[in-house]
């Protein structure tokens, strides 16, 4: 089943299904995988690194949202958000316990840092995303390419300067900045 | 803005990322449980970069996750796959054990009531150095509240646990037992503020707890509130 093509529509159905799963409907937990799993798979195989973690850490991700779903507040973030950081928090928490990630990214989960997303996506964001895109855009390249990489894969300053080869005080200085430019631009906006 | 200028102060946004690490991200987190403002600032940038989450690939989950999902039963599940290294499972079978003792060792009630909803909520509170978790059990019933065993207080230091709702501020449900499990009985008050989804958090405090009523000292272990 593909989520609804209407944002809006997506939206409020993911909401029902996830407030019905708070209220310990475990059909409505099967509604909400139908609709995520691709999304939250794509976000643990990319931060994992690995098919067999992420398989793992997916499962967790949703015995997860099956405990907490009672705790979402439909008000005060979109439920793919919600959803979209407990799946990444378990699988960073999943990489740092573990103490090392692979040298290269696997195939699937490709260098998203680095590519343009396609017209479709382009089109289903919405107006707070497209604004953090435009702001992301302003920034100097090596600012965006650090915050890129550190939120897609949930890597460290530590982890960030050595594979920018950087010294640990720069990186921290070309994010820090990027970090306030980047703060400006959308609460202006 | 000059190379020699001092970086900005972007706390917030570094732990919204996961930039941090050991100590720096430690004194992060004490700060999320002692400054509601940092704590807002940090859920403001979460949310600030959430936009982000959709330039993430979608990639077909496996069957497999589907099908264990499907045997979901009212019980809370524990990791099936054997050999997996996570490192709460400890702690989940921890609380199934504690849980089942403390139903073991309840007074007998005199007469049958019907069982309240929520009775009993749990925590599975993670050492912020990974290294393990601590059960934590409270009866909604009685405001009775035990914590499991772990001696995380140097010599004169205490453990004092914290309860952190939707205001973010830090409010202190009793010091730890020095060794052993730990008891305490929550005033109707506390019991009323609990529900699932709240943080729950052990920093080190003075011997006796923190003489300033928010916590002062490491945080060395947080879980959330899930009912049992």
């Amino acid at each position: 089943m593909r989520p609804p093509t209407d944002p809006a529509a997506a939206r409020a159905r993911l909401t029902e299904a996830l407030v019905r799963t708070g209220a310990e409907d475990r059909a409505a937990l099967q509604d909400v995988y139908r609709l995520t799993s691709a999304k939250l798979f794509g976000i643990c195989l990319r931060i994992c690194g690995e098919r067999s973690a992420a398989e793992d850490v997916l499962h967790d991700v949703y015995l997860t949202i099956w405990k907490r779903a009672g705790a979402y507040e439909p008000g005060r973030a979109s439920p793919i958000s919600w959803l979209a950081t407990i799946a990444r928090n378990k699988a960073i928490d999943w990489v740092r316990a573990r103490g090392a990630r692979p040298a290269h990214p696997i195939e699937e989960a490709a260098m998203v840092a680095d590519t343009s997303p396609d017209q479709r996506e382009i089109a289903e964001r919405d107006e707070e995303s497209r604004r953090l895109h435009d702001c992301l855009d302003a920034l100097d390249e090596r600012s965006r390419d650090a915050i890129r990489t550190a939120f897609f894969d949930g890597v460290t300053y530590a982890e960030l300067a050595e594979r920018k080869n950087m010294p640990l005080g720069t990186m921290k200085s070309i994010v820090r900045r990027g970090l306030l430019q980047l703060k400006g631009c959308v609460d202006d906006a | 803005m000059t190379p020699d200028a001092p970086d900005p102060d972007m706390t917030a946004a570094e732990l919204a990322l996961g930039l941090l690490d050991g100590e720096e991200r430690a004194a992060a987190l004490r700060r999320v449980l002692a400054d509601p403002a940092f704590a807002r600032e940090v859920e403001e940038w979460r949310q600030r970069l959430a936009g982000l989450f959709d330039d993430y690939p979608e990639v077909a989950a496996p069957e497999s996750v589907a099908a264990r999902l499907a045997q979901l039963d009212a019980r809370p599940a524990a990791p099936s796959r054997p050999g997996f290294r996570w490192p709460i499972a400890g702690a989940v079978t921890a609380i199934a054990v504690m849980l089942a003792l403390f139903l073991v060792l309840r007074p007998i009630p005199q007469a049958v009531a019907p069982p309240a909803a929520h009775r009993m909520m749990a925590a599975s509170l993670v050492m912020s150095d990974k290294s393990g978790a601590m059960p934590a059990i409270v009866d909604m019933t009685t405001g009775e509240m035990r914590v499991g065993e772990a001696a995380v207080a140097p010599a004169g230091k205490s453990a004092q646990l914290w309860m952190i709702g939707g205001d973010g501020v830090p409010k202190p449900m009793g010091v730890l037992a020095s060794t052993g499990p730990s008891r305490m009985s929550l005033a109707a008050g506390q019991r009323a503020a609990l529900k699932a989804g709240i943080t729950l958090a052990v920093s080190i405090e003075p011997l006796g707890g923190s003489p300033t009523g928010l916590p002062t000292g490491p945080v060395v272990a947080s879980g959330k509130l899930s009912i049992a």
